[in-house]
């Protein structure tokens, strides 16, 4: 399933004269496992790409990337348990 | 009529008890694991308690409306909005039609449910409109909703507004510890007292692979009477085995040393021993719980089950609707 809603959209901005490009958050839709996360910071996605899988009720829940960019977080793991809904699992810029 | 945009996470028909009456054929009774907010969900529609209305688990399903239609949202809190805008929960609302109805993640608690003025009209299916979506029977062509399908509403008029009384709602925390009241047996013999002890001193945790079916639960190891490790091969070879026995809907089902509870979807026989039963009165908190959360189970008598059920069937009437 595709989750655009999960993601969150930031503004360009600057910081200390540093331009900052749009990133999106995207969040994790459901309560469960992280079952596989199949991106890594500097990786280029399409949108579309399946960035990590999550494991809940015995099945697979893919989240998306919601536009094309370059992955610059990545702040879950394999395996990891109990994580909430709308935790912010991974940033595109 | 409404049209399914986004389907949520295996959101599905269900009416209220269910596919009552054949499980000794392997059919379980299915039917909304919260029957209380279902119940609710329905009486704020002025419908029966059992109509057919929608289970919604953990992240919810978009809807577009092609006629106006009162509906309300009851249970877990998947951050209901009608065309971008939030509505409130445990009251009817009208829905316009061509306006769509969105539900998200949920906040608090992992199963919502969405009540129709009128009903959902679906064909029963031995006798019931509740899906079993494991078997493919039931609902909306046996399965969950899927995006693109369009679902036929019954018609009923009545008016928005009408809401749950806040002391007749089910008390759905976010402590992370649900006190889950349990009934000792069928099987209330084969651990040895201290297995019963441990069992309930014990915090379970629900692993992420629980569904409808059963909710598996990872803790301490058990302990067995001799009853259980010296018995007849036809038994099996685990003690937590036994000769194929029928299942009781809510009972603990010991699986090596991991205990199941066998809920709604759940299987209507098997070898493994039942050496405790979640009372009906208590589903409601298994449907609200998320996975890794805790479970404390309190024993109780099957009187103070019966109870229990008596005072939550009270509550679910229009006496609880203002």
């Amino acid at each position: 399933m595709r989750l655009k809603k999960c993601a969150q959209s930031k503004q360009q901005y600057v910081h200390k004269g540093v331009l900052y490009n749009m990133s999106t958050e995207v969040l994790t839709s459901v309560p469960g496992n992280i079952w596989k996360v199949l991106v890594e910071v500097g990786d280029q996605v399409n949108e579309g790409d399946v960035l990590f899988i999550m494991e809940v009720m015995k099945s697979e829940v893919n989240h998306n990337a919601p536009i094309s960019g370059t992955v610059i977080e990545v702040n879950i793991s394999n395996d990891q348990e109990g994580v909430s809904p709308g935790t912010v699992a991974v940033v595109i810029e | 009529m409404l049209e399914v945009i986004n389907q949520g996470l295996e959101t599905s028909v269900q009416d209220y008890p269910g596919r009552v009456g054949y499980l000794n054929q392997g059919f379980p009774p299915s039917g909304p694991m919260d029957s209380w907010s279902f119940r609710l969900a329905n009486l704020l529609v002025n419908n029966d308690e059992s109509e057919g209305a929608l289970e919604c688990q953990y992240t919810g399903p978009s809807l577009k409306f092609e006629q106006d239609h009162v509906i309300a949202v009851c249970g877990a809190d998947m951050q209901p909005k009608i065309d971008g805008k939030s509505v409130p929960m445990w009251e009817s609302i009208l829905v316009k039609s061509g306006q769509t109805l969105e539900l998200g993640f949920s906040l608090n608690g992992a199963r919502s449910y969405i009540s129709f003025a009128g009903g959902i009209e679906s064909k029963l299916w031995l006798g019931s409109k509740s899906t079993f979506h494991k078997a493919g029977v039931g609902g909306i062509d046996g399965h969950a909703i899927k995006q693109g399908q369009k679902i036929s509403l019954g018609k009923s008029s009545t008016k928005p507004g009408r809401k749950v009384r806040e002391d007749c709602k089910p008390n759905i925390q976010d402590s992370g510890v649900w006190e889950i009241e349990v009934v000792r047996g069928p099987n209330d013999d084969w651990l040895d007292e201290k297995g019963y002890e441990v069992f309930l001193n014990a915090e379970w945790k629900l692993q992420a692979r629980s569904d409808r079916t059963g909710f598996r639960l990872d803790g301490p190891s058990l302990t067995f009477n001799e009853k259980a490790t010296n018995k007849s091969p036809e038994h099996g070879y685990e003690p937590s085995n036994i000769i194929d026995q029928g299942y009781p809907i809510g009972g603990i089902n010991l699986a090596g040393q991991t205990p199941i509870i066998l809920v709604n979807d759940g299987p209507s026989m098997g070898g493994f021993i039942v050496p405790f039963t979640v009372p009906s009165a208590s589903f409601w908190k298994l449907g609200q719980a998320k996975p890794s959360e805790k479970f404390k189970f309190r024993e109780v008598s099957v009187y103070e089950a019966q109870e229990m059920r008596s005072e939550q069937t009270a509550i679910c009437t229009q006496g609880s609707i203002i």
